[in-house]
């Protein structure tokens, strides 16, 4: 019995030592590589089954600290999923190899980050992975888009990684120990060295704000299109996510910290609704699903400052999921187009949807809060902005069916099984992790608000006269100019190489002319005029 | 000076339409069609063209010197091909020279300069983006915003052109100034006019471009953001068939381009100003012979192609098999190349069966309605106008309604709920776990297929609208044109084709270009309910077809990725058991020698796999959404033989020939043969020129990386990764296989089965043809007995050596020993 138990204990930390193991063999390359990650992401993905339940006094049961091992199955199956489509996408293409070993290294340290029992060691393994990650951006290093956006991303990175590091000295001065569940425990007992935890918290939440790419140092996620498709997926789908179940883990610590829960709320709600204003205006598949993940995300660190940890590991599995989906078959656009040949016909532009939008959110949201006072009784309700959110996301489907009679039936159908899989869901998962205290109120009317106002703008823009709206898509479609005062300084810093294609551009206009031609034949003269001119007017 | 006095010397809208008439059009994705980049330099020869795109636009025209080492070391060029091309180009280089050019390192082109270019020269390019950059990117995503219909769920405002609609977001462009560290953009964007006309009046003015220069300037700065030009080009080309006015996207985007110059200029005109310095650069670019290499690549082009001429010359005169006298049944294929080696497999297993090539889209000019949909899709070349529509049936009206209204009730409930930006945390929250089935389907993708295709099952019918005068007339022009009016054997079978792919882009590219870069078997539909529609045989009939009443038409449809032919199912019951089960075994077995071919010519094995295994990998590729590389298309085509399959039967042509069926003895006006060089031979030269571009210039007219493809709008294009021009032409992965061109890019050669006074008078009559010919873009030989003869036009010497068969096959042998 203790074998299993051993077993089942250890079991979690059999994907990441496999993937790392992988990636740093020393002999295979190409399609033997490829086959031994293969057999590797088969052996993790059961281990990380295995590592949900765990065995105590012969009786099996899940394991304590479930969202990390949650995690863990996800990044199985993800890791499954796209090394065998970069397997074939990938075929003929230069640095294979060096591809995936560092895709290997990637998942290897994600892995790690999320079921650590340690901090110490989730600040590193969080560190190697996103340093793996950067590599991964680079794969195609002559495109100088794909060097800026590696570069925010770095410049990011390690200001996280440097907020975590300093929460970290605080925590460890106070508390004396790295260990989770010890810290948890003595949070949750009341033992609380009250500066100490709010640093700990405050710092730990801007690492997570800054590694979910919370406006406005949101650039580098919107710009790795530079990278190829599974990386995005990976990216996306992923590592992006490692923050959020890092505070679910830590949500006792999150709970004692009204400042933090704020700062995670605020940011969040303003990242989603001004992503979602911008994802609308979006021309490419790619980048509106990079917008997307944006929002998502600050979704998702709303929803843990409001204290609904059930429900955010609920968004973060199921966006994980929805989203690598939607990267890999990115190329199906084309397809999709075809089939929605109906749509194209339909004006976006629809006035007649004022009132049937208005009339949806306030019906749906009357059932709802019915529903809820009914449930308060003995079931565990789900909390408002979760109804909120529920009522805003499938109130249009309710409008299509009031404007259109013929859609009536399928959109009663459509919207009363999504409302039953909500709460269904809601209620398996609510109980996996749960605030340990209340909030302010404030903080979920600030999401609401949030929600609300993403509302009427979605509705308005739906509605209104395209030329009432001109100005102000303008903005939107320029992503309302957050990204460029970041892009700038990353360029004043860390300057791009000029690529080939570049080079031979500026070589063929260059030859033209004889006094063009010696500063221009070559990149690097130019470079070295322009810093010797910097020296000069330094000195 | 009186600005309009400069104005109306000048007449800019006309130098600006002149500009975009140096643009060819492209396809969006979902009905991308090839078209030849180069169609709009046609009036001039291949030589000029190769020049002017290098001044235009620093676009080669040739493979750099490696590629051809490659091909000479390997005896792929034959040195007497070299030779030949060097006394043909009448220049004074040696073979030695020649040789050495194949080691030296590639020099850019010379590219005439912009203002902007010369502001790009003094700043530092390290800290910040070039403006070349900039410019491209920013005017991409404003096209890409004026264009979209689908992937944006906030409408502009439609009623702008492409120039106003650029000027006003950019006089709010907060971005590019910040960016750029140019304050002054948004306020000299205030002071451009509003028109596109007026805008390039004002710049000839300000930037005081002498007469020669403008119309220059015009095409250069257009073939800068030429992905877009390209894209707006076709809807002027679509337009204008349709009788409809033009838009005037393309003088508008000139006006975006030539209005960032403007931005640029600082005003400043003295000796050493940036203004200065781009007029003596621009001047001395046009006073400097571009370098040797462009010779010396267009003898190494040339000597490519004499080597592959003198190949397949060879081939063809060898001995053709025998024929058949009263064959069992007659398959009709599409011109396309991969019908070749399917066709010869076939034939070789039963010779009962007579193959024959047409246009895939059998002469039906029609657009196809998709049940639940209201948006017909072209099935027909891109020369045409759809003059009928083909709608999707099951057979029943009822049933048919019911489909649509469900079909259109799901995708209207879906985009309710999928697409809105407040639905999403919702959509995640709930169905979000649901996309791991999803994933799990698309990553292990079951291994039945649907044989149709057809997006909905059993509305495997269509429905012509079209009466019974007009289906007889496309019925005769078919049957004449194949020599169907006669011989018609017991069975006949029409095959259109399609590819098999997966989650991929440019799939139209790989689908039959006939057909609009659709699947061809709607259009053999089409055809077939034609010839079998009573009423129209007894038309026929009086016009003095007589066909035969125990004749049984049937559709099929070839899978180019499987190579598998198989017979539209609702015809299966039409064929008796026994005939139909030889056809599918000689099909099976046809189809299993092509895979192993294949499977030899991408260097697969040594050791014989089994066929089944052999066909589970091609229905891997074709089902699996990683892969780029599903089939390789008409990599590698080369020729068009116009001429009896009698004269090729049997022959082994590589899959690098078009065919299409020619009898000259029953072309008494010459009408058939006028209408084959006006149509497929222009669609076969399209093709053609579309990957000989893509290879010899992927950056300009390739699509780039698939694995950074990004699709744009829902099928406007792709970027290659965040942004950037419109990518237009096909793929990397469609042209190279990771380690060398799939593709040899050589100009189309025409061989054509017909006596010389026929197509001179072809010729004569239609200009189009002449200038092809005459500007070498084709190359035409003529094969009458046992000989070959080229025709010679314009700088060529008329009375060139003409090679008989002997030579040839004396000249291949040399050839293939090489080789060895």
């Amino acid at each position: 019995m203790t074998g299993i138990k051993t077993l089942l204990d250890n079991s979690m930390w059999l994907p990441g030592v496999l993937y790392l193991v992988v990636a740093f063999l020393p002999s295979p390359s190409g399609r033997s590589l490829w086959k031994a990650s293969k057999y590797a992401s088969c052996v993790a993905l059961m281990a990380s089954l295995l590592s949900l339940a765990s065995a105590d006094g012969g009786r099996l049961h899940l394991a304590a600290d479930l969202p990390g091992r949650l995690m863990l199955v996800l990044i199985g199956i993800l890791f499954v999923i796209i090394t065998r489509y970069a397997q074939s996408y990938l075929n003929g293409e230069r640095h294979q190899e060096r591809f995936q070993r560092t895709l290997l290294a990637t998942f290897g340290f994600a892995a790690i980050v999320v079921i650590a029992p340690r901090l110490d060691l989730i600040f590193v393994a969080w560190l190697l992975s996103s340093i793996s990650l950067n590599r991964l951006l680079l794969h195609y290093p002559e495109r100088r888009a794909a060097q800026l956006a590696a570069h925010k991303k770095f410049l990011v990175s390690r200001t996280a990684e440097v907020f975590f590091l300093l929460g970290l000295c605080a925590l460890y001065h106070a508390y004396g120990t790295f260990n989770i569940a010890q810290l948890n425990a003595e949070i949750t007992r009341g033992v609380i060295h009250l500066p100490a935890m709010t640093i700990f918290t405050l710092c730990l939440s801007l690492a997570v704000i800054l590694k979910s790419a919370q406006l406005p140092l949101h650039g580098w996620l919107i710009q790795v299109m530079e990278a190829p498709t599974p990386v995005s997926a990976l990216l996306h789908a992923g590592i992006v996510n490692l923050g959020g179940v890092i505070l679910i883990r830590l949500h006792p610590f999150l709970d004692r910290v009204p400042a933090a829960q704020l700062l995670l709320t605020a940011t969040g709600v303003f990242t989603f609704l001004v992503a979602g204003v911008v994802m609308m205006t979006r021309v490419s598949i790619k980048v509106r699903l990079a917008w997307s993940t944006c929002a998502q995300m600050g979704f998702l660190l709303a929803e843990c400052g409001a204290g609904l940890y059930g429900l955010a590991l609920l968004h973060l599995l199921g966006h994980s999921l929805y989203k690598s989906y939607l990267f890999l078959s990115s190329g199906s656009a084309v397809e999709s187009y075809g089939k929605a040949a109906t749509r194209r016909a339909l004006p976006i532009f629809r006035p007649a949807h004022y009132w049937p939008s208005i009339t949806a959110l306030s019906i749906l949201a009357a059932v709802l809060w019915g529903m809820r006072s009914l449930m308060l009784s003995g079931f565990e309700a789900p909390e408002p902005v979760a109804l909120a959110s529920l009522a805003v996301g499938v109130s249009p489907l309710l409008a299509a069916g009031i404007s259109e009679k013929r859609l009536l039936g399928g959109a009663l159908a459509r919207g009363g099984a999504l409302l039953a899989l909500f709460f269904a869901l809601h209620r398996i998962i609510a109980g996996v992790a749960r605030p340990i205290a209340g909030r302010h109120p404030a903080i979920p009317s600030l999401f609401v608000l949030g929600l609300a106002l993403l509302f009427a703008v979605q509705t308005a823009v739906r509605t209104a006269n395209p030329q009432r709206t001109h100005r102000i898509r303008i903005w939107a479609f320029h992503g309302f100019y957050l990204d460029e005062m970041f892009t700038r300084w990353v360029l004043a810093i860390w300057p791009l190489k000029t690529d080939s294609a570049l080079m031979y551009f500026r070589n063929s206009i260059g030859r033209s002319v004889a006094f063009q031609l010696d500063r221009a034949a070559a990149g690097v003269d130019l470079e070295i005029g322009t810093r010797t001119a910097t020296l000069q007017k330094m000195l | 000076m009186n600005c309009n006095s400069i104005a109306s010397c000048f007449d800019t809208p006309g130098l600006a339409q002149d500009a975009c008439r140096t643009i060819a059009p492209a396809w969006p994705l979902d009905r991308s069609i090839a078209v030849s980049p180069y169609w709009q330099f046609r009036h001039r020869s291949f030589d000029r063209a190769v020049e002017e795109m290098a001044y235009l636009a620093g676009s080669p025209m040739t493979m750099p010197p490696e590629y051809y080492r490659e091909k000479f070391d390997s005896g792929e060029i034959a040195e007497a091909s070299l030779i030949e091309a060097i006394e043909e180009s009448g220049s004074l280089f040696t073979r030695e020279e020649m040789i050495r050019f194949l080691d030296s390192s590639l020099v850019p082109l010379l590219q005439l300069p912009l203002l902007s270019d010369l502001v790009d020269i003094h700043r530092e390019l390290t800290h910040t983006f070039s403006w070349h950059e900039h410019i491209l990117t920013q005017i991409s995503q404003c096209c890409a915003s004026f264009f979209d219909r689908f992937q944006s769920e906030w409408p502009i405002d439609g009623d702008r052109a492409l120039y106003p609609y650029w000027l006003e977001m950019m006089r709010e462009d907060r971005g590019s100034e910040y960016l750029m560290q140019n304050y002054k953009l948004r306020q000299r964007c205030q002071a451009l006019p509003g028109d596109a006309v007026q805008l390039l009046e004002m710049a000839t003015e300000r930037l005081q471009l002498s007469p020669d220069q403008t119309p220059l300037l015009f095409a250069v700065a257009l073939h800068r953001i030429q992905g877009w030009a390209s894209r707006c080009a076709q809807v002027a080309w679509q337009a204008n068939l349709a009788g409809q006015a033009d838009p005037c996207h393309c003088v508008n985007l000139l006006a975006i381009r030539v209005a960032w110059e403007l931005l640029l200029d600082d005003g400043l005109r003295s000796a050493s100003s940036v203004w200065s310095e781009w007029q003596i650069a621009w001047q001395q670019c046009i006073n400097t012979s571009q370098p040797d290499q462009i010779r010396k690549g267009m003898i190494w082009l040339r000597a490519e192609e004499l080597s592959c001429q003198d190949h397949l010359l060879a081939v063809l005169a060898s001995p053709p098999l025998p024929q058949s006298e009263a064959p069992r049944v007659q398959a009709v294929f599409c011109i396309d190349v991969r019908s070749e080696p399917i066709r010869r497999a076939i034939e070789a297993i039963d010779p009962s069966i007579q193959t024959l090539g047409f246009a895939g889209f059998f002469g039906v000019p029609m657009e196809f309605l998709p049940l639940g949909s209201d948006a017909a899709l072209p099935h027909l070349p891109g020369l045409l106008q759809p003059e009928f529509t083909a709608l999707q049936t099951t057979g029943s009206t009822s049933h048919d309604q019911r489909i649509a209204a469900k079909l259109i009730e799901e995708k209207r409930l879906e985009d309710e709920f999928s697409r809105l930006p407040a639905s999403g945390f919702a959509l995640v929250e709930t169905l979000g776990i649901s996309k791991l089935f999803s994933l799990w389907k698309a990553a292990f993708p079951s291994s039945r297929r649907h044989p149709d295709g057809d997006s909905v099952r059993h509305a495997n019918k269509i429905r012509l609208e079209a009466t019974v005068q007009q289906k007889a007339e496309l019925a005769e022009r078919f049957l004449r044109a194949t020599g169907l009016d006669s011989n018609l054997a017991p069975l006949v079978m029409l095959v259109g084709h399609a590819s098999m792919t997966s989650n991929n882009p440019t799939a139209a590219a790989l689908n039959c270009g006939a057909c609009g870069g659709q699947s061809g078997l709607n259009n053999a539909r089409a055809m077939r309910d034609i010839l079998r529609d009573p009423e129209v045989t007894a038309e026929l009939d009086r016009r003095g077809i007589r066909l035969a009443k125990n004749t049984v038409w049937v559709a099929g449809i070839h899978n180019t990725t499987l190579e598998i032919v198989e017979f539209d199912s609702t015809d299966l019951a039409l064929i008796s058991p026994q005939i139909r089960e030889s056809l599918q075994s000689a099909f099976e077995s046809a189809g299993n020698q092509i895979r192993m071919e294949r499977l030899r010519s991408n260097g697969g094995t040594d050791d014989e796999p089994l066929p089944s295994a052999v066909a589970a990998q091609a229905l891997e590729r074709g089902s699996n959404w990683a892969e780029t590389r599903p089939e390789w298309g008409l990599a590698n085509n080369a020729a068009l033989i116009v001429g009896p399959r009698a004269r090729t039967r049997g022959l082994n042509l590589d899959g690098r020939c078009f065919l299409h069926e020619y009898d000259s003895s029953q072309d008494f006006d010459g009408s058939l043969l006028e209408q084959i060089a006006t149509a497929p031979m222009i669609v076969a030269h399209w093709i053609n020129m579309q990957y000989f571009a893509s290879t010899v210039d992927p950056h300009r007219f390739g699509a780039g990386n698939k694995t950074l493809h990004n699709v744009v709008g829902g099928s406007l294009g792709l970027f290659e990764g965040n942004s950037g021009d419109l990518r237009i032409g096909l793929p990397l992965q469609s042209l190279h296989d990771g380690k060398r061109w799939r593709h040899s890019p050589v100009r189309l050669t025409v061989i054509l089965f017909a006596p010389r006074e026929k197509i001179e008078r072809v010729i004569e009559r239609n200009p189009v043809v002449r200038q092809l010919l005459e500007g070498r873009w084709i190359e035409l030989i003529l094969a009458t007995d046992r000989r070959f003869e080229r025709m010679r036009y314009g700088g060529y010497p008329a009375s060139a050596p003409s090679a008989t068969g002997e030579q040839q096959a004396s000249c291949f042998s040399r050839m293939s020993s090489l080789r060895c």
